[in-house]
């Protein structure tokens, strides 16, 4: 007995001891990896104002993971990505509608296989890596292709036979078919344009000390923290008004709403419904809301029993009250008929619409032969708005005398479930840019993001049709088309569009709701005071 | 003591194998695919069969641990599969906060628990004991993460005494410091709880034995016999238990460092785990076994030169 007290009791020194030491060795450097000096990233040489730094912190839920516009995919990541990088068109605030950025003009030939982007002349790379050139920007989309860049983002640029360097400041890009939808493509983030000097001094750092052309430069990342971005002064568009940003690190949204009580934080995005309510009834605080073209379905199994049957699926669809799931989560989703966000050039309300018709639910469901006490199993992950829609989903079904359960599982078995088809009913949600892109990774038969499964001939033939259409009026009719075909079998339940939400101190102005849901672009932000 | 020495490196050498063993393999048997889970919307047939072969998981399961074995045993830990940097810089630029705040919440749990269980015990029955245990057991059944909201809704937000984010700069130790009570205190204050408790019982125990009571006849004052006699020995299981618990503190702060927004070790592990950065938990709990299990060898082997039975045995 005694050996054994004296063991534990000797341990326990020790490893006090070995944490100490642990603690000692561990504790120099500080984790902080900057690009450049603090007072360079403060003090910008072309204007050095005596006026006050305006600095604006913002809630980041993710930490950096890699700011390499090719390994770019996660939310996180993307809120810096759009400060810190251009590309050769960009959204006009608010819409999903390109206009100018790194291109001032260009020509599309008759046979829309050429785009021919005039770009800005003395535009300059952050951090002196000098000026942007064409080469620059076929650099830019040829590395997506090399197999040793691993692009995770390839997909996006997958239209591009070539990209050439006409003069310094002319590029063209010629198409592998006619894609009116290119231009969209060509706005997000996956086209954003590097510089070739950086990428190839910095190797795998780029990702963590990236270099754009964008309204903000990276300035310093302590992990875990604090990412720091500041002011571009030779942004082409004009210096920002904000001097720094400050994206903090904070992983629950509940703590962010509680840091900008504290005044810590001045702007959080909001994608969950308890902070929601919360931002509602602040005050010195403006909710910045507007529709995105985030959709939220709960997915059906197209290819499992009972599901495979369309009546099943118009039936479920008669019997959820969508008016009341949005109730549920205080209508941060806006009911729409249509699998397409109203964002869409594309988008009809011409579709069938499944009003609430329970009798007509039970007709269907008795129709297709399922008994009444048939389990259902509604799987879901505790983020955004999930819970809430899979729990209200619960309770409707049930009073068709379903019996319905919901199982929360991990974002890991999600992508599982979904890419095998192995759940029955699972809320999800779609975000794309441009209608080809869109139905064909998600309602394409046999395609790899197709998550319900669904397959229809008519569906496809249309989509074909429309991918190389250059008449904007035939093409819209056809994904009209489309979209009511969609409506007419059901392999999901639409349940509409999702805000793009955030809350920003009274007197921060010039944010705007992005179509990306809750996006945040700062280079027309402004503090009242300081403009 | 040769053969000691040997002995006990080989065992633990054993050790470590098997738990980076089941590390490889429990993180490979939990459903998910890193890639579908890093590609999101991107994760198209062909970018996931890419990207599986980018990352080695489309070499079958033995050849990837060898290969991980081995880079392990060259000190390669290999690099995080979501951020692709090497794994070992990923847990160093962690491990000193999880490291600052269990140490912290070591400070302030063992005085704290060990005065009121001893108090406890002394005044056995009193309100001081009532007060205390039923306080530590209500505590050790408080949710952390709600716990933590409490103080940072009192506290930081009401009172403006600490911050609500951040772990401070180290350039600025007041900043550190102030970071550090709250989170401190949420973790320390349970651990409290439970050694107030085992304290109680560890005292009463002592207090019954017969060399407390020859003491007392001896005409010892009650100081000398409870500061001397029964709470240094008492004190022994009590250290034992409290240096579990300081190795318990160090993965023990994934919920307080998800509340204060602190970086470390444990909201690390947890983003790696739900990204199933494969390299990253393995690497995380390979450090950490290393550094137990080696302790633990250093001790074994100091035991083994101060009591050299054991090392004949």
């Amino acid at each position: 007995m005694k050996r054994i007290v004296r063991f534990s009791f000797g341990t326990f020194v020790l490893i006090g001891l070995g944490v100490l030491f642990l603690f000692g060795c561990a504790q120099p450097p500080p984790p902080t990896q900057s690009s450049q000096p603090a007072q360079q990233a403060t003090q910008p040489s072309t204007a050095p104002s005596p006026a006050r730094e305006v600095v604006l912190n913002v809630a980041a839920q993710d930490d950096l993971i890699n700011l390499d516009p090719a390994k770019t995919t996660q939310a996180g990541d993307r809120n810096l990505s759009e400060n810190i990088f251009s590309g050769l068109v960009k959204f006009k605030p608010g819409t999903a509608d390109p206009g100018p950025d790194l291109a001032e003009s260009w020509t599309i030939s008759n046979d829309g296989l050429v785009y021919t982007f005039n770009l800005r002349k003395g535009v300059k790379f952050h951090r002196n890596y000098g000026e942007l050139t064409a080469d620059d920007v076929k650099f830019s989309f040829d590395r997506h292709f090399d197999p040793d860049v691993g692009s995770a983002v390839k997909s996006d640029l997958d239209l591009i036979a070539k990209t050439e360097v006409a003069d310094p400041n002319t590029v063209k890009i010629t198409l592998k078919q006619p894609a009116p939808s290119f231009l969209v493509r060509m706005a997000w983030q996956s086209a954003y344009v590097v510089s070739q000097k950086a990428i190839k001094e910095l190797g795998k750092d780029f990702g963590f000390k990236p270099v754009g052309t964008g309204p903000y430069s990276f300035s310093s990342w302590t992990p875990g923290q604090e990412i720091v971005l500041v002011a571009n002064p030779n942004y082409f568009g004009g210096k920002p008004k904000i001097d720094k940003l400050v994206f903090k690190v904070v992983k629950d949204e509940s703590v962010a709403m509680l840091a900008f009580d504290k005044g810590e934080i001045d702007v959080v995005p909001v994608k969950q419904l308890g902070s929601f309510r919360q931002a509602a009834g602040k005050k010195n605080a403006t909710v910045v809301q507007g529709a995105s073209q985030c959709v939220y379905f709960i997915y059906m199994n197209n290819t499992m029993k009972p599901f495979d049957d369309v009546r099943v699926r118009q039936a479920l669809n008669y019997a959820i009250d969508k008016d009341k799931l949005a109730k549920t989560v205080d209508n941060m989703i806006k009911i729409s008929p249509s699998v397409l966000s109203p964002l869409f050039p594309e988008y009809t309300t011409d579709v069938e619409a499944y009003k609430y018709n329970p009798d007509k639910a039970k007709q269907l469901l008795a129709e297709a032969g399922i008994p009444k006490d048939f389990k259902i199993t509604v799987n879901y992950t505790k983020s955004y708005l999930y819970e809430e829609l899979a729990l209200s989903v619960k309770d409707q079904l049930s009073q068709l005398g379903l019996s319905v359960g919901v199982v929360p599982v991990e974002r890991a078995v999600v992508s599982k479930i979904r890419s095998e088809k192995t759940y029955q009913l699972l809320p999800g949600t779609i975000t794309r840019f441009d209608a080809d892109q869109y139905f064909s990774a998600y309602y394409q038969s046999g395609a790899s993001q197709n998550n319900t499964g669904y397959s229809s001939k008519k569906v496809d033939d249309l989509l074909k049709s429309a991918r190389s259409e250059l008449d904007p009026a035939k093409r819209k009719a056809m994904y009209v088309e489309v979209q009511k075909q969609i409506a007419a079998d059901a392999p999901n339940l639409v349940v509409g569009t999702f805000d793009s939400i955030m809350i920003a101190r009274s007197g921060v102005k010039g944010l705007y709701a992005h179509p990306y849901e809750a996006l945040m672009d700062f280079a027309y932000a402004y503090v009242e005071d300081s403009k | 003591m040769k053969a000691y020495i040997l002995g006990k490196t080989l065992s633990s050498s054993l050790t470590i194998w098997a738990i980076l063993t089941l590390a490889f393999l429990a993180v490979r048997i939990a459903p998910g695919d890193p890639a579908l889970v890093m590609l999101g919307e991107y994760a198209t047939k062909e970018r996931v069969t890419e990207l599986r072969r980018y990352l080695g998981l489309d070499q079958p399961l033995p050849v990837q641990y060898v290969q991980y074995v081995s880079n392990v045993l060259h000190g390669d830990l290999g690099r995080s599969f979501r951020t692709n940097r090497p794994v070992f810089d990923d847990l160093m630029q962690q491990y000193p906060y999880t490291l600052e705040l269990a140490i912290s919440s070591l400070l302030l749990s063992l005085p704290i628990g060990i005065l009121f269980g001893v108090l406890a015990a002394l005044k056995r029955n009193s309100w001081i004991d009532v007060g205390a245990m039923l306080a530590g057991t209500v505590w050790v059944g408080v949710p952390s993460f709600w716990f933590g909201l409490i103080l940072l809704i009192v506290f930081s937000v009401q009172l403006d005494l600490f911050p609500v984010t951040g772990a401070g700069k180290l350039s600025d130790p007041a900043s550190v410091i102030r970071s550090l009570v709250l989170p401190t205190v949420a973790l320390g204050v349970r651990d409290a709880a439970v050694l107030a408790r085992l304290s109680r019982s560890a005292m009463l125990e002592i207090l019954n034995e017969d060399f407390v009571r020859t003491a007392r006849a001896k005409g010892l004052c009650e100081k000398v016999v409870i500061f001397r006699h029964a709470l240094r020995n008492a004190l022994i299981p009590i250290v034992s238990v409290a240096g579990v618990n300081a190795v318990g503190l160090l993965g023990g702060t994934v919920v307080t460092e998800t509340v204060f927004s602190r970086p470390g070790i444990g909201s690390l592990l947890i983003i790696a785990a739900a990204q199933r950065d494969y390299p990253l938990v393995v690497g995380a709990i390979f450090m950490f076994s290393f550094v137990v299990v080696g302790i633990n060898l250093l001790c074994d082997l100091i035991y083994g030169m101060v009591d050299p039975r054991l090392s004949i045995r």
